[in-house]
């Protein structure tokens, strides 16, 4: 099972670092998509929606300009995109009300900064089913 | 009336142990206090700010000499490379970030109430350095990371009740 992500964060530094820690584990990773809010994060599964090629888990900053983690959490339900898709959301404040509402609005998980690379990997792979992570590889990652 | 300097050591006790987490934790890196003078007055040429607002009012800036830029970016990515001025005012940002969620988890529940703002960047010296009115604490402190310099100065309103 190949599986496609979801990266959507104002930072294009914290987009790589997570992109390469998913790159390090032992996800099939067939394409990892970049947002830089919500607002591109929607237009994301909008158009990934329309050319019929599911995303399998988003990563998404709460603190974002034009539109937060939050907002675009309710929006994407509000139009029932990728409504069975794992969000994990990433904060540097892990006292912030604004992932309790995340997690409580259907949010999988919150991961907070700083972070291990293995710590990224753990939370991802508990969210994807074992097909996506194939046993023979399990354990063999190397941040 | 601001105090110019904070003596008061389990502040700037957390302020050190914040930003070791920091760089141990998300780059498995050693960073340093660094007393010398020399260190401390290094030249900035890249700032971030973010202000804490709420139950508890509190700026932290970051401040960092270019070299010193160059040698987070390329920790935090991963490579070595001549970087874009604006990926390197991100990492800077991002840093910044770090530093101030962790700082305002390190204050327990008296700082939940408060939010982060998102990272201002100057390039040079921050033009708005000044803290927001009636802060009665202040630290600037000076640490080293791969030998080279960068600062953090916090500045904090009422903070008796934390």
């Amino acid at each position: 099972m190949s599986v496609r992500v979801l990266i959507v964060d104002d930072s294009v530094v914290m987009r790589r670092i997570l992109e390469s820690a998913l790159r390090h584990s032992n996800l099939d990773l067939a394409e990892v998509l970049h947002a830089a809010n919500g607002v591109e994060g929607l237009a994301a599964l909008e158009e990934s929606a329309a050319n019929n090629q599911p995303l399998n888990l988003i990563l998404c900053d709460v603190h974002m300009p034009e539109m937060n983690g939050l907002d675009f959490l309710l929006e994407k339900q509000r139009r029932n995109l990728a409504p069975n898709v794992p969000l994990v959301m990433i904060t540097a404040d892990a006292t912030d009300p604004q992932v309790l509402d995340a997690v409580a609005a259907g949010a999988q998980g919150a991961i907070s900064k700083p972070f291990t690379l293995e710590r990224i990997i753990t939370c991802v792979e508990s969210l994807l089913p074992p097909a996506a992570h194939p046993p023979s590889a399990m354990g063999d990652a190397q941040p | 009336m601001m105090a110019d300097r904070c003596t008061d050591t389990r502040w700037i006790e957390q302020l050190d142990g914040v930003v070791a987490d920091v760089f141990d934790i998300m780059l498995r890196q050693c960073c340093e206090v660094v007393e010398d003078a020399a260190a401390t007055a290094a030249e900035i040429d890249i700032a971030a700010r973010i202000l804490l607002s709420g139950a508890i009012d509190a700026q932290c800036l970051v401040e960092f000499p270019q070299a010193t830029a160059k040698k987070l970016t390329d920790a935090l990515l991963g490579a070595e490379d001549d970087w874009e001025d604006a990926l390197v005012e991100d990492a800077i940002g991002e840093l910044c970030n770090m530093i101030a969620g962790e700082w305002k988890s390190a204050l327990g529940a008296a700082a939940s109430a408060s939010g982060l703002s998102v990272p201002a960047i100057w390039r040079a010296r921050a033009p708005d350095r000044n803290p927001p009115n009636g802060c009665s604490l202040r630290m600037r402190r000076t640490y080293a990371f791969r030998n080279s310099p960068f600062t953090v100065s916090l500045a904090i309103r009422e903070p008796r009740d934390i």
